[in-house]
């Protein structure tokens, strides 16, 4: 069981770094799937901390980028 | 530029210059006298003496560091300072400022068990590693030939020269210390190493100009220049520190090129020193304000800054090396500097000369014919001659010639004729020659060498019994028997002589004119045996191979698709020159075969590679391998090399087998690999506890951890990572040549170290919310509760949870695959890390971890720490397949 009585400010605090830090790994998870669709990494990062759950949509939804698909291609058949 | 080394010279050898400017000046009976040497060298027992009295040929900063201050440097770093700190600050507040009835000797005792285990054993880590390293390079010396009394001319080691020896030098040996010449033949020496000109001086018995710079003196040779080319005879004049190159040893040594290797590992211990720079006053004013204790907060931010301290890095790194070049000495590969393993397993292109690397050192001479292909024993005969007779280095084919004719009627031409002169061979020329006498008192000429250059220089041939003008019908039959013989994988040489050359005993290349060429000598140069395989191996472990050789195209092609090389696509010297950097810059990634090269040449094609990024091996044993072996980044050679090649390799293989190079290789990568492993968890570690430590400095009434739990805490985890050096590489891994790239770990850093931090906060709210007050009675600070078994509760439990955590991110970041499941670390780590974690787990319940102020926690602390600790392990495997998707691999 929890307790926390007094102590407000160290639960506030602790709670909060955790689930702040928690929110900027899984951010990760997004802004991968758009990178692997020939979007940038960083600014879906960025996107996906400030807005996961839209993000997370987003990156399963958008399709992939002409030029990137042709280079995957291009592996492929390398291959 | 020169100008100005030589001004260097001059100021760091001024005491020893007069001494040397003397020397030169004198006359040879004076010098001798002045020396209280003989011409007929010392004895043995004379030289013994004089080595006691000069001390061996040896720089002393090439000597080995002393126990003692071996000792002083194992014990004195951060670490150990920063604990000294926290004792003497544990002296004052625990022992002197208290009542006698409460002074506590145990915090003090514990920090000096601490500062003696760490010391102790950085010192023995330290001294097993460096033991090891003296021991290999013992196995490669470099000899030199002096004359001793009684015995004649003797080959000793250097650091057995003494001053006053007569030393006996030939094209490709070390200057073993300072000498003065006193009979030379076409002396030409490279003063690189000391005045950074790269043009050979040449040098003879007379002082030439008048000077104040010694190394501008003719007759002088100097410690730690070579020759190039030509013969003399020296006495030794100063030995060990006494020479120009040691009282210069500082400052050469001092310019050490610093390889990407270096940089590497400094730019890390940088980064983490900065961050420790950067997080020492945040978490002093922290936990300063919000705890008001300012001794205890300035304590506690030493503490950070020593958890923080890559103080194990050093010594993690030389164990690493160390252990590898220990490996490959078991597979006969002597490993001269440390660093160059790493650059082996970084190599991804190996630049080899053709002539005893991937050929067998046992040329056989197949065939002496004359110009027409008839076998003919004259052609052998005046081979033989030439090769007996010279006194410079004899290389694989003089070897064979000697080995051809070592029954009569050669042996008996050795009576019959005398050396009169010599004219030393030199990679410009490609050609030697020996001025011989018979017993009528005929003097003959008898030069041997590359067929392009004999013919340039021969007038006439022996055509037919004849000796006719060398016409353009004969030019072109000679041509076509070469190229013949050639194709089909012989080396081919021309032997010419010349009667009555000149004035008898002034002898010079001038005299190499109008030759009578004999005839041809066929050289069978077959291939390693293991040359096909290996270079196959080197190719599936990403390592592409190129020939770089000064012997001809079509030699070189026909051993080259013996070996298994594509040779279509082949570079001349005459090519090269032709090029300019940016055209030869292309035309190297895309041609494997390279022939007629210079030692310039090599050493332009090596550099260009590396130009172009490449990591560039040079595998060699000759003269003209030397100046492209230390333009590369790991220099090989054999232990049957001349003195020079050896002297500039970084590896050197004492057997024939080539497969050894992928053993090297392997063994390269993996060291490469424990070393980032290392360095990637220190740094990603570190910068999570910086997060960690933060947030308890800045939310939590108390200090989470004591700083001297903080230092037991390092110290359990740094000798749970002495194992490492001994860990597995995944095969994978070990596929790809592996290069140093520091950016890579500042993004493993920023991805992977925040992971363990996410479980520390989760272990404070845990511990804070839930276990602590089940265990103190209530909340922190409620009435009734006992706050110090809170604090010391809450300390133990982010003590073991950091613990487990810090240990078995050694499992997680070692390998992209699931650890334990699909790759299992090796026994010793397994060993170390269970081990760290049972001592760590055990110390809240002792009486040692109840005077360190650790609490034991209750059993329902254990199924929280597992969930955790699983689901710890389940985050960082999704951030690894993350960070692999962003950057292709985790290591």
């Amino acid at each position: 069981m929890i307790i926390i009585e007094s102590n407000i400010y160290v639960a506030i605090g602790l709670f909060g770094t955790c689930g702040l830090m928690l929110l900027g790994l899984f951010s990760t998870y997004p802004a991968i799937k758009a990178y692997e669709k020939g979007r940038n990494f960083l600014k879906w990062y960025i996107f996906s901390v400030l807005l996961f759950p839209v993000a997370l949509i987003a990156s399963f939804v958008i399709k992939r980028k002409r030029k990137h698909l042709k280079q995957s291609k291009h592996k492929t058949s390398k291959r | 530029m020169k100008k100005k080394i030589n001004q260097t010279v001059i100021n760091s050898v001024s005491p020893i210059t007069e001494k040397l400017i003397q020397a030169s000046r004198m006359d040879e009976a004076t010098l001798l006298n002045e020396m209280k040497a003989s011409i007929c060298g010392y004895s043995e027992d004379a030289a013994e003496i004089l080595r006691d009295q000069y001390g061996s040929n040896e720089i002393s900063q090439e000597k080995q560091e002393s126990l003692l201050s071996r000792l002083i440097g194992a014990f004195v770093n951060p670490f150990t300072i920063v604990l000294f700190v926290l004792a003497l600050i544990s002296i004052f507040t625990d022992v002197i400022l208290v009542s006698p009835e409460d002074r506590n000797y145990r915090t003090v005792i514990v920090i000096t068990l601490m500062v003696t285990i760490s010391g102790l054993l950085r010192f023995i880590q330290e001294t097993r590693s460096n033991q090891a390293a003296e021991k290999l390079k013992a196995l490669v010396y470099t000899t030199a030939a002096v004359e001793r009394k009684g015995e004649g001319k003797k080959e000793i080691r250097l650091s057995e020269i003494v001053p006053g020896d007569i030393v006996y030098l030939a094209a490709g040996d070390m200057i073993p210390a300072d000498v003065r010449i006193i009979a030379s033949k076409d002396l030409f020496i490279s003063q690189s190493a000391l005045t950074g000109e790269s043009e050979p001086v040449e040098k003879c018995v007379t002082p030439g100009a008048s000077v104040d710079n010694p190394l501008e003196l003719a007759n002088l040779a100097f410690m730690g220049t070579n020759v190039v080319s030509g013969s003399a005879t020296c006495i030794v004049l100063a030995t060990g520190d006494y020479t120009c190159f040691g009282s210069m040893a500082k400052s050469i040594t001092g310019k050490k090129v610093v390889t990407s290797f270096d940089k590497g590992i400094n730019s890390v211990s940088w980064v983490l020193i900065r961050f420790m720079m950067f997080m020492l006053p945040i978490v002093f004013f922290l936990n300063g304000f919000t705890k008001g204790d300012w001794l205890e907060a300035f304590m506690f931010a030493l503490s950070v800054a020593v958890g923080l301290t890559p103080e194990m890095l050093p010594m993690i790194v030389t164990t690493n090396l160390a252990k590898g070049a220990v490996a490959l000495a078991k597979k006969k590969t002597v490993v001269k500097n440390l660093n160059s393993i790493q650059n082996f397993g970084a190599m991804d292109i190996l630049c080899t000369d053709k002539t005893g690397t991937l050929t067998q050192d046992k040329v056989v001479l197949e065939y002496h014919l004359d110009i027409h292909g008839n076998e003919d024993e004259r052609v052998l005969r005046h081979a033989f001659l030439n090769s007996f007779y010279q006194t410079g280095l004899k290389n694989l084919m003089d070897v064979a010639i000697l080995d051809r004719a070592d029954q009569e009627p050669y042996q008996s031409l050795k009576q019959k004729y005398v050396k009169v002169d010599e004219i030393p061979f030199d990679f410009n020329r490609r050609r030697m020659s020996v001025v011989i006498r018979d017993e009528l008192d005929k003097t003959q000429l008898i030069t041997k060498g590359a067929v392009e250059e004999m013919l340039a220089i021969s007038s006439h041939a022996e055509y037919k019994g004849n000796v006719e003008p060398i016409t353009d019908l004969i030019r072109h039959k000679i041509l076509k028997t070469v190229k013949k013989l050639n194709k089909s994988g012989m080396r081919v040489i021309a032997v010419a002589q010349k009667n009555n050359p000149s004035v008898e005993s002034v002898f010079s290349v001038k005299d190499e004119t109008d030759m009578v060429l004999m005839g041809y000598l066929a050289f069978l140069d077959p291939p390693k045996e293991t040359t096909r395989a290996a270079i196959k191996a080197l190719k599936k472990y990403g390592v592409t191979v190129k020939v770089l050789t000064g012997d001809n195209d079509a030699v070189t092609q026909c051993i080259c698709k013996k070996v298994g090389l594509k040779a279509e696509n082949l570079l001349l010297g005459s090519n090269i020159d032709q090029m300019d950097d940016e055209l030869l810059a292309k035309e190297v990634e895309s041609t494997s075969v390279f022939a007629k090269l210079s030692p310039q040449q090599k050493t332009r094609i090596v550099r260009i590679l590396r130009k172009n990024g490449h990591v560039v091996g040079f595998m060699g044993d000759g003269i003209n391998d030397a100046a492209a072996m230390r333009e590369s980044d790991v220099g090989i050679s054999v232990d049957t090399a001349v003195d020079v090649a050896k002297e500039s390799a970084d590896i050197i293989l004492l057997e024939k087998d080539l497969m050894v190079l992928k053993d090297g290789i392997i063994e390269g990568r993996k060291t490469f690999g424990n070393i980032i492993k290392y360095i990637k968890m220190t740094a990603s570690s570190n910068f999570g506890n910086m997060f960690s430590v933060v947030a308890a400095s800045a939310f939590l009434p108390f200090l989470p951890m004591l700083p001297v739990q903080i230092i037991l805490l390092n110290l359990i985890y740094d000798i749970s990572c002495i194992s490492i050096p001994w860990d597995n590489m995944d095969k994978d891994y070990l596929k790809k040549p592996r290069k140093w790239d520091a950016s890579s770990i500042g993004k493993f850093m920023i991805w992977i170290g925040p992971t363990s931090s996410v479980f520390d906060v989760i272990t404070f709210i845990i511990m804070f919310f839930i276990i602590c007050p089940a265990v103190a009675g209530g909340a922190y600070g409620a009435p009734g509760v006992d706050n110090i078994l809170f604090a010391s509760l809450f300390n133990a439990g982010w003590f073991v949870e950091s613990l487990w955590s810090q240990t078995l991110v050694i499992h997680m970041i070692r390998t992209p695959k699931i650890p334990f499941i699909q790759s299992r670390a090796s026994w010793p780590v397994l060993f170390t890390t269970t081990l760290a974690i049972i001592i760590g787990t055990i110390i809240p319940y002792s009486p040692f971890g109840e005077s360190l102020r650790m609490s034991g926690m209750p059993l329902i602390y254990f199924p929280c720490l597992f969930g955790m600790i699983l689901c710890y392990m389940m985050l960082a495997t999704f951030l690894k397949t993350m960070y692999r998707k962003r950057y292709g691999e985790l290591l």
